[in-house]
């Protein structure tokens, strides 16, 4: 069931908040051991505020498309009295005294939190294969992982445990996992979403966005963590709409079932009126080296007091850690200059087209046992884009031979998430007819 | 490859790519300055 479909039979009575609340926990009860989506839930508050948010619908008052939808946050994003984690064993705060900002705009809109999601250590990783609260599956094909590092909030999603999740994204932790469990992510414009009450990683480069089942669905959690209209035309359409295929590296180490499918989108978005043009992007493999230079210095600095605690971090974590102090402020500053160079030169290429329409991540969902050495190839296509802070969304575009899905990323221009989500819903259509 | 390593082989390619930008190429920065409140101005 999407957010639409939910909301319009609260409004018609046909269903309540706590009946879609109760049918939410019902199905964390009987999943959430073997997918490893949540760390916490919160079954009763969440009976209690949907108790709430159905009497205000008998009032009449109804605040908006979430009024009494189940949500989750990531466990990284703070959430009063409600343990937050931050998928870490040093992190862990017991009973937050305040909600993140994010969190505080969501309950206004009317939302209702069955619990917090697991991820991957601190957000610093892909796989969401955590050493502390467990391995988040992916509810396709449960031998496989999330992905990550919002792998929780995307599998909440996937599997109907929820109709909207928050996440977090330094370097594709919102459109990796939802590429790999087949759901939509939107990371918005840099500093569109509020960051207050989120625990940092890249202070420079995260972003906190929505995840949903459809593109109008994120755009309903946009609006609302960002507290403007994102919602999606009654009829959008690729008509006209310039759209840029990157012919170097986004295409050049694909597996064959994710070329096929994203290519069968590129072709879908001509039949439906979008002008499709090759484009030559900049230096994908040196934006890579600075966002990982970036990361490395700032999450070093930000976890420096806790460093020193290093049995309780995992490996993987641990080295990135360890690799951060060794990184020389000159590295780092270089980084953030030759940062300042790419956003012009993305610029310029986003005066001659649109968007640019990209693969999501060159593989589909690595088996568990396989995971440990991806981080690097799964977020190539993703993580530069944090540099730039332009708005990034991942959605469905089909599914390879053994089932898995595959996403596709669209990027426009900065501030124009409103324009993006619109083009997505189009496309969006145009792959569902 | 040891974290050494990692880190010389990223520290290189950023110190040859940055070596091609003009010397006032500025560096990208998160600073905001609040403009000053009445009371201060």
């Amino acid at each position: 069931m999407t957010i639409e479909e939910a909301s319009a039979a609260l409004a018609s009575g046909q269903s309540s908040s706590v009946e879609l609340t109760k049918g939410c926990l019902d199905r964390i009860a009987r999943r959430n051991s073997g997918l490893s989506a949540f760390i916490t839930v919160t079954a009763e508050d969440a009976l209690a505020r949907a108790e709430l948010m159905d009497r205000e619908i008998a009032d009449g008052d109804m605040r908006g498309p979430l009024h009494g939808i189940p949500i989750a946050h990531k466990d990284n994003i703070f959430t009063r009295g409600i343990r937050t984690t931050s998928g870490s064993r040093v992190l862990i705060d017991e009973e937050p005294a305040a909600d993140a900002e994010i969190v505080a705009r969501l309950y206004e809109a009317g939302a209702v939190v069955v619990g917090k999601t697991n991820m991957h250590e601190l957000a610093y990783g892909i796989t969401s294969i955590n050493p502390h609260y467990g391995t988040v599956r992916n509810p396709r094909d449960s031998r496989c992982i999330a992905g990550g590092s919002s792998g929780g909030s995307a599998v909440a999603v996937a599997d109907g445990m929820c109709l909207l999740a928050s996440g977090t994204d330094t370097g594709g932790s919102l459109r990796i996992p939802a590429s790999f469990c087949g759901v939509v992510a939107i990371k918005p414009t840099y500093g569109l979403v509020s960051r207050a009450g989120i625990q940092p990683l890249g202070l420079t480069l995260d972003h906190a966005g929505p995840l949903a089942a459809t593109v109008r669905d994120a755009a309903i959690g946009l609006s609302a963590m960002a507290g403007r209209d994102f919602a999606v035309e009654h009829e959008p359409s690729l008509n006209g709409v310039m759209i840029g295929i990157p012919e170097n590296f986004f295409f050049d180490d694909l597996d064959p079932d994710v070329d096929r499918a994203v290519k069968r989108a590129i072709d879908k978005c001509e039949r439906a009126g979008a002008h499709v043009e090759r484009v030559t992007v900049p230096d994908m493999n040196l934006l890579n080296t600075v966002s990982r230079a970036i990361l490395m210095g700032e999450s070093a600095a930000l976890f420096e007091p806790v460093a020193d605690r290093r049995a309780e971090f995992g490996e993987d974590v641990l080295a990135l850690l360890d690799q951060g102090k060794l990184l020389s402020a000159s590295a780092y500053v270089n980084a953030q200059r030759l940062r300042t160079e790419f956003i012009e030169l993305f610029r310029g290429l986003l005066r001659t087209v649109d968007y640019l329409l990209t693969p999501t991540t060159p593989t589909a969902a690595a088996r568990v046992e396989n995971a440990a050495d991806i981080r690097i190839r799964t977020t190539s296509l993703v993580r530069g884009i944090n540099v730039i802070g332009f708005p990034a969304l991942s959605m469905p575009c089909g599914r390879t031979g053994d089932g898995l899905p595959v996403g596709l990323q669209l990027i426009g221009a900065p501030w124009r998430d409103a324009e993006l989500l619109n083009v997505a819903a189009a496309l969006e259509d145009a792959l569902a007819a | 490859m040891t974290e050494s390593e990692i880190v010389e082989q990223l520290r290189a390619g950023l110190a040859r790519a940055a070596a091609e930008l003009p010397p006032d190429a500025p560096m990208a920065v998160d600073l905001i300055l609040p403009e000053p409140s009445e009371d201060e101005a």
